[in-house]
C-alpha cells in the first residue's frame, strides 16, 4: 500500500543519504592526510639531499635554518601524533617547509656560487692546454648543473663527478706546485705579481699563456 | 338517313378521289363554291371578281372567244381545286360538245407516262404519225419495284450532284461534303424513310403510289436535312467518312438554318433531272407527242381542253408540260398548225411560287383562287354540304346515276327516304326539298366543324373525313355508345350554361350515359338541360333538341329544369313541323363562328370532365402541370389550405405543432383515392364518392369561376353560396376523421413529444446538470432550463462524450418540440414568451418517468416531422447500455487500480490529508538525498482542496456500480465521479511511480559508497621512521659559519 511504500523508501533515502555523508567524510580526510605524507615526504627528501651535499660538498645550512627544520620535523612529530590531522594543519606545515625550502636554497645559491667558481675559472683556465678539452667541458657542465638544485640527489651525484673529473684533468697537467698554486689563485682570483716566480713564467712561457694574464690593480 | 344503305355506300362517297369514285355520286355531293377570286395579271394581287363556280364555269371556262387559255385553279390543299376542275370536267362532258376533245388528267393518274397515255388512248389520235413509237415509249419502261425506284431517285441524285461542275449556291468544298454525306448509308437511309424527301418524290414519280402520297410537294424540305446529336453519334459510331461527318457537324451547328437552306435550293435543282431520268422520259418526249397530238386535232377540226387536277405531279417535267400547254395555236406558231388549247390546271400555292417563274406567270389567262373558307363561312353551306353528302350516301347509287345521266338536274335532285331521324334537324335546297342531317344537329354541323378542325383544316376534304365520316363511323359501329368518339379541342365544345346544369344531369344518370350525354347536349344542343314543351304540340324539348332524338339514339331519359318554351332560340328535332316548310323559306345565312366561351368556364368544365372520369373509375393525375389537371391540382391545394384554417385544431385537442409538422411532411391532409402520384403524401385519403365530387367541384368552382387574379380566389361567382354550403356540410361530417388521423398514427395516439422529453432528460443527466441520485427527482422544469452546456473539463468514458454529442446536434429540435407541442398558440406564432399547457406538460413527463423512459420504438409514424423525435430517441436509447457499460469499466479500473495503492473503504477526508503530507515529506526528504523526483504541487493541492469531492466521488462509484439498472447507473455516473477519483489517482500513480525510481536508483548509489577498511595499521608508520631519522640527521650537522 502506499503509505508502507512511502515509509520504507523514506528510511531507505535517509539510509544512504547517512552513507553517503559517511563516505564523504572519510575521503576528504584521507585526502589531507596523504597531503600531510607528502609533505613530510618532501622534508625527508630534502634533508637527505642536504644531507649529501654536507657530506659530499660539505654544504652546510645556516643555524636558523638547521632550526627551522628542527622545528618542522618536530610539528609533523606533533601532528603524527594526534588522532586526526586537520587541513588547516597541513596547509600550515605545507607552508613552513616551502619557506624552509626556499631559505635552504637560497643558502646553497650562496654556497654554489663559491664552490663551482674557482673550479670552473681553474678549468676554463687550463682548457686550452689539456689534451681533450671536451673533457673540460663535460666536467664544466656537470658542476654547472648545481646551480638551481632542487633538492635532487643525482644533481649531487653529477657535481661530485664533475668535481673529480675536474681534478683529473688538473692533475693530469702535471702542474708543479708553484704553477699549481699560481693557477689556483688566479681562478679565485687572488693572484698577485708577487706569485710570479720563475718557474710559473717558465711554464706560462712553454704553455703559452703569458698573453692570456692580464695585470690589473685592485 | 337509311343506314342500311349508307353503311355500304359512304367509304364509296365519301372518298371522292379515288378513281373508281363515281360522277355521279360527284355531281350528287357537290355544293357550288359561291367565292372564287379571279384574278388577271397578279394571283395575289386585287381581285377582278368574286363569282361562284357556274359564272366562272360561264364566263371563262366556257370559252366563247375561242381562244388559247392558260386558267389557273390555286388554293391550299383541301379547298376544292380538283373538285371545282373535276365539276368542270362534268360540265363539259354534260355539254358534249361535238368539235372539243376534253382530257380530264385525275390526281391519280398524274405521272407523265399516265398523261401521254390517255392522250395517245384518244380516238382523236389513233392515226397520229409515230404512234406506235409513242406506244413503246409510254409502256416501254418497266415498272420498277418500290424499293428499287427509290434507290435510283437516290443514286441519280449523286449521279447529278457528281456530275455538276457549276453550282454558285455550294462552294466546291460543301459540295464534296454533301456528296459523301448522301453516300453515307445511314443517311441514306434516312432520306428514303417515309415522308422524307425521296418518299416524296418516289410518290410523285411512281404510278403505284396511293392517291394520298400523291399530295405532297416533291421537294427536298429543310427537315429533311435536320440532325440531332444522336444521328450524329450514329454516324460517328458507323465510322462514317470524314467530309460526312464535318457536314453533319455543320448541319448540327446551323442553328439560324442558313447552310440547310442552300442544300435544300441546291437539292431542288437536281429534282426535274432526277424524276426525268427515273421516269425514263424526257421533256421532249411530252413536248413532241403534244405538237402531234394538237396537229392531228387541227387537221380534224377539232380543238383541245385538258383539265389537270393537280399538276404538282408533273414533276420533274413541269416545265416541259407548261411550255406544252401554253404554247399557243395562233400567232408565231401557227404555222405549226395547232389546235387551239384550253387548259384548266390546279396547284397549291407554294407549288406556283416554286415553278411558275414571270415568263410562265405572264402566259396565265386567269387565276382562279378558292380561299380557304370558301364554303365553311356559313352554317348553310356547311349544312348543305353534309346535308348533300347524308342524302348521297343514303341513295341507291342506281338512283343517283340515273339522275346524273339524266343531266344531273337541280330541280330534279333526288332525296332519300327517311327511315333514321324523321324529327331531326334539315337543311332546306332553294326548291324546298330537305336534306335530312341525322344524325347530325345543325349545332353539331357547326360544333364539330369548330372543335374538331383546325384553322387551316376547314377545308371538305378534312370536313369529309374527320367531321362526316368520324361521326358515321361511330354511328354505325358504336351505336349503344353514340356519340362516343374523341373531340380533338375539346376546349372549344360549348360549356354548360349554366354550369349547375352539368351536375343536375350528372345525378341522374350513370357514368356512361353521362358521358354520352353531355357531349350530345353541348355539340348537339344548347349545352343546358332546360326542358321546354312547344305550346303548339305534344314535343318536348331537352337542351334544345326534341326529346325525340334522344329516344331515336338510345339515350337515357332525363328530366330537366322545366322553363317556358323559348320559341326564340333555335331548337333541333323540329321536323315534326317539316310539313310547315316552306319552300321558299330563306335560311338564313348565319356565319358560322367560334363559340368564345369564358376561360374560366372552359377549366370549370375541364375539371368537371376529369373528376366524372375519376368518379368512373379512372386516375386522377392530381400533381401534374397538365392543363385538365392543373386546377383540380389547385382545387385540392385550396382545399387543403381551408381545412388547416377552418378547424380549431388547438380546441379540437391538437397541438399546433403536430399540425405544423403535418403540413411539413405532408403536401396536405386530403388527398384521393387513384390520384396518379403522391398518394402517400396525403395525411387521409379520399374515396371517389359523390360527397368528395361534390367537395372538389365546389373548390375546382373557387378557383376557376372565383378566380381574380395570380393565385388569388374568392367566392364570389354565382352560385357560390351552394359549394360554401356543401363544404361546410362536408367538414362537420368529416372533421372527426381528419382530427383522428393528425391525433393518431396507424390508430396509435401520436405522442412523438414523449421521445422529445425522454432525450431531453438523457441530455440533462449526460451533461451533469441534473444533481439527484434518481429518476424521480428530475422534474418537468428541469427541462425547460436554458441550454446548458455539459462540464467541458468531464472525464466520462468517451462513448458517453459522444451521446452527449449526438444529442447536442438534435437539441434545438428536441427543445423547441418540448415547448411547442405545448404551446397555446395565441393570435401570431412567433412571440418569445410562450404559454404551456402545463399540466399536460407535466402528466407527459410525469408518464414518461413512469415508463422510465422504456418508450415503444416499433411505432411507424408516416409524418416524416414526428418519426424525426422517434429517430433521435431511437439513436439515443441504443446507446445508453453500451455508454453506461462503458463508464463502468472505467470506472471499475480506477477503482481497482486506486485499490491497489489505497484501500477505498477506509478512504476519507483524513486519510487524503495524511497521504498528502506523507506524500510531500517524500519530496523533500528525495530533494534533501539528491534523487531526481520532484512533486507536483498543482496535484497535491488539486487533492487538497477536493479531498471531501474525491471520497463522495468514491462513495458515488460504489452506489453506481452496485446499481441494476442502467438508467440510475448512468444518473448515478453523471456527477462524473471518475473526475474527482482521477485526481487522486493521478497523485498516487505519479507518487508510485517516484517511489520505485527512488527504489531503483538506491542500490546504485549504495555502490559507489566506499568506505575503507585499514584494519589495525597506524596511519604515519612510514613516516614517523622518516622523520626520526632525519631528525638525527639533522641534529648531527654543523651549521655554516655566519659571516
Amino acid at each position: 500500500m502506499i503509505f508502507d511504500d512511502l515509509d520504507k523508501c523514506i528510511d531507505n533515502m535517509n539510509a544512504i543519504k547517512e552513507l553517503e555523508q559517511s563516505s564523504d567524510d572519510l575521503q576528504r580526510q584521507e585526502r589531507i592526510e596523504n597531503i600531510f605524507k607528502s609533505c613530510i615526504s618532501e622534508t625527508v627528501k630534502m634533508i637527505n639531499a642536504i644531507q649529501k651535499g654536507y657530506v659530499e660538498f660539505s654544504f652546510k645550512i645556516s643555524l636558523e635554518q638547521k632550526q627551522n627544520l628542527l622545528r618542522l620535523i618536530k610539528e609533523y612529530e606533533r601532528s603524527m601524533n594526534s588522532q586526526k590531522i586537520r587541513e588547516d594543519r597541513v596547509v600550515y606545515l605545507q607552508r613552513e617547509c616551502n619557506l624552509v625550502k626556499k631559505e635552504i636554497a637560497r643558502e646553497w645559491d650562496r654556497w654554489y656560487t663559491n664552490f663551482s667558481s674557482s673550479v670552473i675559472n681553474m678549468l676554463q683556465n687550463v682548457k686550452k692546454i689539456v689534451e681533450n678539452q671536451d673533457k673540460v667541458t663535460f666536467a664544466v657542465n656537470k658542476i654547472k648543473e648545481g646551480k638551481n638544485w632542487d633538492f635532487k640527489i643525482e644533481v649531487l651525484d653529477r657535481m661530485k663527478r664533475g668535481r673529480m673529473e675536474a681534478d683529473d684533468i688538473i692533475r693530469n697537467l702535471g702542474l708543479i706546485k708553484e704553477v699549481s698554486v699560481f693557477l689556483e689563485k688566479v681562478s679565485s682570483g687572488n693572484a698577485t705579481l708577487s706569485d710570479l716566480n720563475d718557474k710559473v713564467i717558465r711554464w706560462l712561457e712553454e704553455k703559452k699563456m703569458t698573453e692570456r694574464l692580464a695585470i690589473s690593480f685592485r | 338517313m337509311n343506314s342500311a344503305i349508307a353503311k355500304k355506300r359512304m367509304n364509296h362517297v365519301i372518298n371522292m378521289d379515288i378513281i373508281t369514285s363515281s360522277e355521279s355520286d360527284f355531281l350528287a355531293t357537290h355544293v357550288a363554291l359561291e367565292k372564287i377570286y379571279v384574278h388577271g395579271d397578279r394571283w395575289d394581287g386585287k381581285e377582278e371578281a368574286v363569282l361562284s363556280e357556274e359564272q366562272v364555269y360561264n364566263r371563262y371556262i366556257m370559252n366563247h372567244e375561242n381562244e388559247h387559255q392558260f386558267l389557273l385553279v390555286m388554293g391550299e390543299p383541301g379547298t376544292g381545286k380538283s373538285h371545282l376542275i373535276r365539276w368542270f370536267a362534268a360540265r363539259f362532258r354534260q355539254a358534249a360538245l361535238e368539235d372539243e376533245v376534253v382530257l380530264f388528267i385525275r390526281r391519280n393518274d398524274n405521272t407523265l407516262k399516265g398523261t401521254l397515255r390517255q392522250l395517245l388512248e384518244l380516238p382523236e389520235v389513233v392515226n397520229i404519225p409515230n404512234k406506235e413509237v409513242y406506244d413503246r415509249l409510254v409502256n416501254a419502261a418497266a415498272t420498277i419495284d418500290n424499293r428499287k425506284l427509290r434507290f435510283k431517285i437516290y443514286q441519280e441524285f449523286i449521279v447529278e450532284i457528281e456530275s455538276d461542275d457549276e453550282s454558285e449556291i455550294l462552294s466546291n468544298t460543301e459540295k464534296r461534303r454533301l456528296l459523301a454525306f448522301l453516300q453515307d448509308e445511314d443517311v441514306q437511309n434516312r432520306l428514303m424513310e417515309e415522308n422524307y424527301a425521296i418518299d416524296r418524290i418516289y410518290n410523285k414519280v411512281s404510278e403505284s403510289a396511293n392517291l394520298a402520297s400523291r399530295d405532297v410537294t416533291p421537294l427536298f424540305n429543310a427537315n429533311d436535312f435536320k440532325i440531332d446529336v444522336d444521328f450524329s453519334d450514329e454516324l460517328i459510331a458507323h465510322e462514317a467518312s470524314k467530309n460526312a461527318r464535318k457536314m453533319a457537324d455543320a448541319l448540327l451547328a446551323d442553328d439560324d438554318f442558313e447552310l440547310t437552306c442552300r442544300i435544300v435550293q441546291y437539292m431542288n435543282t437536281h429534282v426535274d433531272e432526277v424524276i426525268q431520268q427515273c421516269a425514263g422520259l424526257k421533256p421532249g418526249d411530252l413536248e413532241e407527242v403534244f405538237y402531234e397530238i394538237r396537229k392531228e386535232l387541227n387537221r380534224q377540226g377539232k380543238n383541245l381542253t385538258i383539265l389537270i387536277e393537280d399538276i404538282t405531279a408533273f414533276t420533274g417535267i413541269n416545265l416541259a408540260l407548261l411550255n406544252a400547254l401554253m404554247a399557243r395555236h395562233d400567232g408565231m406558231n401557227e404555222k405549226l398548225g395547232l389546235c387551239r388549247l384550253r387548259s384548266v390546271v390546279g396547284t397549291t400555292i407554294e407549288y406556283f411560287k416554286t415553278y411558275f417563274k414571270d415568263n410562265y406567270q405572264q402566259r396565265v389567262t386567269k387565276y382562279f383562287v378558292i380561299p380557304n373558307n370558301a364554303f365553311g363561312e356559313t352554317e348553310e353551306g356547311l349544312c348543305e354540304f353534309v346535308g348533300r353528302y347524308l342524302n348521297v350516301m343514303s341513295l341507291p347509287f342506281e338512283t343517283v346515276d340515273l339522275w346524273a345521266s339524266n343531266g344531273a338536274n337541280e330541280e330534279e335532285y333526288p332525296i332519300h327516304e327517311t327511315v333514321e331521324g324523321q324529327y331531326w334537324d334539315s337543311f332546306l335546297l332553294e326548291d324546298g326539298k330537305a336534306l335530312n342531317l341525322f344524325p347530325f344537329t345543325r349545332n353539331a354541323i357547326r360544333n364539330l366543324y369548330n372543335c374538331i378542325l383546325e384553322n387551316m383544316h376547314r377545308t371538305p376534304r378534312f370536313l369529309l373525313r374527320d367531321v362526316i365520316e368520324r361521326v358515321l363511323k361511330d354511328y354505325f359501329m358504336n351505336r349503344d355508345g353514340f356519340p362516343g368518339f374523341q373531340i380533338e379541342r375539346p376546349n372549344l365544345i360549348p360549356v354548360w350554361n349554366p354550369n349547375e346544369h352539368r351536375q343536375y344531369l350528372r345525378r341522374q344518370v350513370n357514368d356512361e350515359e353521362f358521358r354520352r350525354l353531355e357531349l350530345f347536349i353541348r355539340i348537339w344542343g344548347d349545352a343546358n338541360v332546360y326542358e321546354e314543351k312547344a305550346p303548339d304540340a305534344n314535343e318536348v324539348f331537352l337542351g334544345g333538341i326534341n326529346k325525340r332524338c334522344y329516344r331515336d339514339l338510345g339515350l337515357a331519359e332525363v328530366d330537366g329544369y322545366k322553363v317556358e318554351f323559348r320559341a326564340s332560340s333555335q331548337k333541333s328535332g323540329t321536323g315534326y313541323k317539316a310539313e310547315s316548310a316552306s319552300k321558299t323559306q330563306k335560311q338564313e345565312k348565319i356565319a358560322v363562328k367560334e363559340n368564345i366561351v369564358g376561360q374560366s368556364q372552359i377549366d370549370y368544365q375541364n375539371g368537371l370532365n376529369t373528376l366524372d372520369v375519376w368518379i368512373g373509375g379512372g386516375t386522377l393525375n392530381i400533381g401534374a402541370t397538365t392543363k385538365d389537371v392543373v386546377h383540380l391540382t389547385k382545387a385540392r391545394d385550396e382545399l387543403n389550405s381551408f381545412l388547416y384554417s377552418a378547424i380549431k385544431w388547438q380546441e379540437e385537442g391538437v397541438s399546433l405543432d403536430n399540425i405544423n409538422r403535418i403540413n411539413l411532411s405532408y403536401k396536405g391532409l386530403v388527398g384521393f383515392e387513384r390520384q396518379s402520384r403522391g398518394l402517400d403524401k396525403f395525411l387521409v385519403i379520399l374515396h371517389a364518392t359523390h360527397e368528395t365530387l361534390v367537395l372538389m367541384e365546389a373548390f375546382l368552382a373557387y378557383v376557376t369561376l372565383g378566380r381574380k387574379g395570380s393565385n388569388e380566389y374568392s367566392w364570389d361567382f354565382p352560385n357560390a353560396q351552394r359549394h360554401l354550403y356543401n363544404v361546410q356540410l362536408w367538414l362537420e361530417k368529416n372533421k372527426g376523421k381528419i382530427i383522428y388521423a393528425v391525433n393518431h398514427s396507424e390508430d396509435d395516439k401520436v405522442d412523438y413529444y414523449e421521445y422529445a422529453i425522454a432525450s431531453e432528460i438523457i441530455r440533462l443527466v449526460l451533461s451533469g446538470n441534473y444533481e439527484g441520485k434518481t429518476l424521480d427527482g428530475i422534474n418537468a422544469k428541469m427541462l425547460l432550463l436554458p441550454n446548458t452546456e455539459e462540464r467541458a473539463d468531464n472525464e466520462h468514458c468517451a462513448k458517453w462524450k459522444n451521446l452527449i454529442d449526438i444529442l447536442k446536434k438534435d437539441n434545438q429540435e428536441v427543445q423547441n418540440t418540448i415547448i411547442q407541442y405545448f404551446n397555446i398558440i395565441q393570435g401570431g406564432m412567433t412571440s418569445k414568451k410562450v404559454f404551456l399547457r402545463y399540466a399536460d406538460y407535466v402528466d407527459a413527463v410525469k408518464g414518461v418517468k413512469q415508463k422510465r423512459l422504456a418508450l415503444n420504438l416499433d411505432k411507424k409514424d408516416n409524418v416524416a416531422g414526428r418519426r424525426g423525435l422517434q429517430d433521435i430517441w431511437e439513436k439515443v436509447a441504443s446507446r445508453i447500455e453500451a455508454v453506461v457499460e462503458e463508464e463502468e469499466k472505467e470506472v471499475k479500473n480506477r477503482m481497482k487500480t486506486l485499490d491497489s495503492y489505497i484501500s477505498s473503504d477506509e478512504l476519507d477526508d483524513d486519510m487524503v490529508i495524511e497521504l498528502l503530507k506523507k506524500t510531500k515529506f517524500f519530496y523533500e526528504t528525495a530533494e534533501k538525498a539528491h534523487f531526481n523526483v520532484q512533486s507536483d504541487p498543482k496535484m497535491i493541492s488539486d487533492v487538497k482542496k477536493n479531498a471531501k469531492g474525491i471520497c463522495a466521488a468514491i462513495h458515488e462509484a460504489k452506489a453506481a456500480m452496485a446499481a441494476s439498472d442502467s438508467l440510475d447507473k448512468l444518473i448515478l455516473f453523471s456527477q462524473d465521479p471518475l473526475m474527482r477519483i482521477n485526481k487522486i489517482l493521478r497523485l498516487l500513480e505519479k507518487t508510485d511511480k517516484d517511489i520505485k525510481y527512488v527504489d531503483a536508483a538506491i542500490p546504485k548509489r549504495r555502490e559507489k559508497i566506499n568506505i575503507a577498511d585499514r584494519g589495525e595499521v597506524p596511519k604515519y608508520a612510514e613516516e614517523q621512521k622518516q622523520i626520526v631519522a632525519v631528525s638525527t640527521l639533522v641534529a648531527d650537522w654543523e651549521v655554516k659559519d655566519d659571516i
